[in-house]
């Protein structure tokens, strides 16, 4: 037995049903996006929700309220029914793919909102991370979106470190450290002394503490590569670590750097360490533009 | 969310659930299976809340929920086959076959790590390079495999993703040499049983080496026959602490210049790892001290180093 009598009035009601829907998720996402404490995750997935609600309602009124359908005899109609959604399901695949990637990130947790991260060439920070895809912010302020099955397939380079066990500072430093830092690779090793080495510490010491009174459970610890001539190497040296003495301030920890290969020039990887991610972005550029100067002056 | 938003959907469900009990015309089963679902969203949040303060390990966390959640999505699936058998079947072709279109993503990776697990291919702690990224293996799970790369930055790469390319092993088993018994004690009748036990830790032993192999290339401006006794003196510095001696061979030349293979050989890829770098500042400023040190002396005594680095070298 059908909901309405005739076709014409489950059409007309249908359509008033279906209107009403599409209005009511419009006004629902007009009020989501008036309120901005609701985070953008959680945002989507009301939505997301709301909009599976309204289809599985019209669906039930279109299925229940034709009298013309209710007529088919049944095993046609379970037949009709399942061939109609499968053809929907092949080309709903793509939004299924993304959905089912974007579960497996949310399981895996590859990645996290506020990390640095390199996926698919684009470097940048994770804003935030939808049903359906990973927005980044890159060091230009650009936008980003980089669909979930895109992720889920891809290599990531995480430069942030989410740390374990904050409250100790043995481990802290554990994680913090380098393998190069472990083996004292600077390259003006010729400098270094007990005093140098105290000086390390301390500003270990000062990273931690800040850390702690932050509550933070993450840094960042990103690097790039350069690459200097030869000749005068050991000037450039002592000029790059005075700019890096001088970028301690504004990264809380001093960047620092070393050799990891050779061939026409001499490679250099440089690591930047710092606390906020909006810190790494304003002064990276600048700290790579002054060591520019430095390498070709 | 905030706890105030919470408590406003909880107050409408609960609103929405005792209008379904009093007031609903519905069939009794839809009714029941209304409240149940209604029930199963308002204890969710506390559950989850519950777990994640008992359970620290997130995967038994998140085993935990999904299962709540199927669990309910089962009353829900159930509601809709009491409301409409059309509807039912509808939406569960559709689930089943627009999922399981994708889900060959996740089974790939599911089924490269079982086979990378279980193959015995590489495993945690061992040295390796694939799709351009050499690092230390630090986790294979069952999506991803998590590399530490030379830097300290923690790379994720896909399971199929290793599994269809080369991967080239820098760490790998070898056999230990024991010293062999002599002629005259293998005669002795005793010995055998000793020897019977040489060859079984022979065969037992699984002693793990490392050879790294880094390219670098070598300028003109040193003397061929002058390489090898420069190699040398840095060979012997890290000679100790690799616990193996390096080695070097030439590659190719091209352009005046000689790339040259270093092999870096240790029990541990941890200590590559630390001292790599070290390693090669250190034969970099004993093949080009005339070049890198160009104009030294000079900026030293401009810029007395002391000042420069707040320690260091006394001026």
């Amino acid at each position: 037995m059908a909901i309405f009598a005739s076709d014409l009035e489950a059409l007309i009601y249908a359509s008033i049903i279906g209107l009403s829907l599409y209005i009511g998720c419009r006004l629902l996402a007009y009020l989501l996006d008036k309120i901005k404490r609701i985070p953008m995750m959680r945002k989507n997935k009301i939505l997301f929700a709301a909009r599976i609600v309204s289809i599985l309602v019209l669906f039930y009124f279109i299925i229940e309220g034709f009298p013309i359908l209710q007529s088919i005899p049944s095993q046609y109609s379970v037949v009709i029914t399942g061939a109609v959604s499968i053809a929907l399901a092949f080309a709903a695949s793509g939004i299924f793919s993304n959905l089912v990637a974007g579960i497996l990130i949310w399981l895996v947790d590859p990645i996290d909102i506020g990390d640095v991260v390199k996926i698919k060439e684009h470097k940048g920070v994770v804003k935030s991370m939808t049903l359906n895809k990973v927005i980044l912010e890159t060091f230009d302020g650009v936008i980003v979106e980089i669909t979930n099955s895109d992720v889920v397939s891809s290599l990531i380079l995480n430069y942030t470190t989410n740390l374990k066990y904050r409250k100790r500072f043995i481990r802290f430093k554990r994680q913090l450290r380098a393998p190069q830092d472990i083996g004292n690779a600077q390259v003006d090793i010729n400098l270094f002394d007990e005093e140098v080495r105290k000086k390390q510490e301390e500003d270990i010491r000062n990273l931690f503490s800040e850390l702690s009174k932050n509550q933070q459970d993450t840094f960042h610890a990103y690097t790039f590569k350069m690459q200097v001539p030869y000749k005068g190497f050991r000037v450039k040296v002592d000029k790059m670590r005075k700019l890096c003495e001088a970028y301690r301030e504004k990264f809380g920890y001093p960047p620092n750097f070393h050799i990891f290969g050779y061939s026409y020039e001499i490679f250099l990887k440089f690591r930047i360490v710092c606390l906020d991610w909006r810190v790494l972005f304003k002064y990276q550029p600048q700290f790579a533009k002054d060591l520019y100067r430095i390498i070709l002056e | 969310m905030k706890k105030r938003y919470y408590a406003l959907i909880y107050l409408i469900i609960i609103a929405i659930l005792f209008w379904v009990f009093y007031l609903s015309p519905w069939e009794q089963i839809i009714i029941d299976l209304i409240i149940i679902i209604g029930i199963f969203y308002i204890l969710r949040k506390p559950i989850s809340s519950l777990f994640n303060y008992l359970v620290k390990k997130r995967l038994y966390r998140a085993i935990i929920l999904t299962a709540y959640n199927i669990i309910g999505g089962f009353f829900i699936f159930w509601l809709l086959l009491e409301i409409s058998d059309e509807l039912f079947i509808a939406i569960i072709s559709f689930l089943i076959t627009a999922v399981s279109l994708n889900f060959r993503l996740i089974l790939n990776n599911i089924t490269s790590g079982t086979i990378l697990l279980t193959a015995g291919q590489f495993e945690v702690g061992d040295l390796i390079e694939t799709n351009g990224i050499q690092g230390i293996i630090q986790e294979i799970n069952l999506n991803y495999t998590k590399i530490r790369e030379f830097d300290g930055v923690m790379v994720q790469i896909p399971n199929s993703e290793i599994y269809d390319s080369t991967v080239v092993k820098f760490t790998h088993e070898k056999f230990k040499i024991f010293e062999p018994l002599k002629k005259e004690e293998f005669k002795k009748k005793k010995y055998y049983k000793d020897y019977l036990k040489l060859i079984n830790k022979i065969l037992s032993s699984n002693i793990k080496t490392t050879v790294y192999v880094k390219s670098v290339e070598i300028l003109g401006v040193i003397p061929p026959e002058n390489l090898d006794i420069i190699l040398s003196e840095v060979f012997d510095i890290y000679e100790p602490i690799f616990g193996l001696r390096p080695n070097f061979a030439i590659d190719t030349t091209t352009f005046g210049r000689a790339r040259i293979n270093l092999y870096i050989k240790s029990d541990k890829p941890s200590i590559i790892l630390n001292y790599l770098d070290a390693f090669l500042r250190d034969l970099l400023f004993k093949l080009y001290p005339d070049e890198l040190f160009e104009g030294w002396e000079k900026y030293k005594k401009k810029n007395p180093i002391k000042n420069l680095s707040e320690g260091g070298e006394k001026s």
